[in-house]
């Protein structure tokens, strides 16, 4: 075992980035435990930990690192701001928002741009936990800093669509779709879309952007699409028995 | 009947061909005849193995989707059928290894994920039953069960404290079948846990009244009406 207490620490870190830079997970994470050994008060090894835990899928372990980061170091923005991604990504709404708020506080202002990364994600720990009127104050807000804002004028037709507010989400929607360069967005934008001309009776339309949104692989447009086939595939089934 | 040469692939197409629609009693006799002539065919073996699950003499099939696996241990259907067999018999520690060692060999599709889904998310491991219960439904090629991942799915996003996201699913799903009984009880459960103790207890109420056998909104009711005596 080497001694890493003898290390230099810029030659340690080099290491563990080559080996990242190999892909080679393992060697980087021995690395960086026996670094921990010695060095337990240390903060950028943990956040390095933390996005190698990221890397190889382990959301919950990439969140560890960062939560022994906070107690060694209450205001540490780097561990606050990755932090109400992971929690959110978790689906910790609770722990995102109060990450968020916190990041917030420490940073002083609530319209940097990692500020407002943040506040995106509250609006959806806000959404994902059904407080939809909270959710669309937050939304009102920063579509006052940004009114062209693509991911909230999504997430505020969403809540016009469980509002039943089916015209004013198709509004809102339809004019900023040419403009949504994220497909991961689009898909999501056009399943919206989908719901509130389903709703509004145009089931052609509804259709067309069903399938639009799940060529995009969105998950709801996607499970919505399946669940549909599925239906009319068994409703197949049965009028293929009854003739029989 | 005597299987020879010349007859036995005739047969076993034929077999086959009638597996599901005669009764076990004319399918068995020829299929242990052509497995008495060639013991090492697997086409034979899973098809005893199936005839013998359906007659639920497990202890039957489970010998000859062994034998189907000293042929081939990697051949998914056998693999398959070895994991529902173990459902069936209530091993369950050998029921989850043959799921997980199907989804190692890249072999799993939607019922195998579907399946460890619900295990992973009995189990609380929730974020991975979602994750499994997502890929079930990609994996859905021929969209019969979506259904059940999607409302596993819901589930899980209750269970987590997600009731926006699981409300959305179970309206997806309420969009396709309106009538469907684990979804209206799936949401009205997530309205439970969210606080909207009205809203349950209508959608409760309601499922009482259209499925009197159903014993879970039964139950959720008894729940709400203890909470409010408490209060």
């Amino acid at each position: 075992m080497e001694d890493f207490m003898f290390y230099d620490p810029e030659d340690f870190f080099d290491r563990v980035t080559e080996a990242l830079r190999r892909g080679d997970f393992n060697v980087a994470e021995k690395l960086l435990e026996e670094y921990l050994k010695s060095h337990s008060e240390d903060t950028q090894s943990r956040l390095l930990k933390s996005l190698i835990q990221e890397a190889k899928g382990d959301l919950l372990g990439a969140i560890t690192p960062l939560e022994e980061i906070l107690i060694i170091d209450n205001s540490n923005d780097l561990a606050l701001y990755s932090l109400t991604n992971y929690y959110y990504m978790s689906l910790d709404c609770n722990k995102a928002i109060e990450c968020c708020d916190k990041f917030i506080a420490l940073k002083g202002t609530q319209d940097s741009e990692e500020a407002i990364n943040l506040r995106k994600i509250k609006v959806q720990s806000l959404y994902a936990q059904g407080k939809y009127s909270d959710a669309l104050e937050q939304i009102e807000d920063l579509l006052k800093l940004n009114r062209k804002d693509e991911k909230m004028i999504v997430y505020k037709a969403k809540i016009f669509n469980i509002n039943g507010s089916y015209d004013p989400a198709k509004k809102i929607l339809n004019p900023i779709i040419p403009a949504i360069a994220d497909d991961g967005l689009l898909g999501h934008a056009y399943y919206i879309l989908a719901t509130s001309y389903y709703h509004l009776g145009q089931t052609d339309m509804s259709d067309e952007f069903l399938y639009k949104s799940a060529e995009l692989n969105d998950e709801f447009g996607m499970r919505w699409l399946k669940l549909k086939l599925a239906a009319e595939w068994n409703q197949q089934m049965n009028q293929n028995k009854n003739q029989n | 009947m005597k299987i020879t040469n010349e007859n036995y692939l005739v047969t076993l197409n034929k077999v086959l061909d009638d597996i599901d629609t005669k009764p076990h009693n004319k399918v068995l006799p020829i299929l242990e005849l052509l497995n008495k002539f060639d013991g090492k065919d697997i086409v034979v073996l899973k098809a005893l193995t199936h005839i013998h699950f359906r007659r639920k003499d497990y202890a039957k099939a489970l010998h000859y989707v062994l034998n189907a696996l000293d042929i081939d241990p990697e051949d998914t259907q056998a693999l398959k059928y070895k994991a529902w067999l173990y459902d069936q018999t209530g091993d369950n520690k050998l029921y989850i290894k043959t799921l997980e060692h199907l989804i190692a060999l890249g072999k799993a599709d939607f019922e195998v994920y579907d399946q460890y889904a619900e295990y992973q998310e009995n189990k609380g491991l929730i974020l991975n039953a979602l994750g499994s219960y997502t890929v079930a439904l990609g994996s859905d090629e021929n969209f019969h069960q979506a259904t059940h991942a999607a409302i596993g799915g819901a589930n899980c996003y209750s269970k987590l404290g997600a009731y926006g996201i699981a409300n959305e699913i179970y309206d997806t799903v309420l969009l396709v079948h309106p009538d469907d009984k684990i979804a209206l009880y799936g949401k009205a459960y997530n309205y439970y846990l969210n606080n909207k103790i009205n809203s349950a207890e209508k959608i409760c109420k309601k499922l009482v009244s259209n499925h009197p056998d159903f014993q879970h909104p039964k139950d959720l009711l008894d729940l709400i009406n203890k909470q409010k005596e408490k209060k």
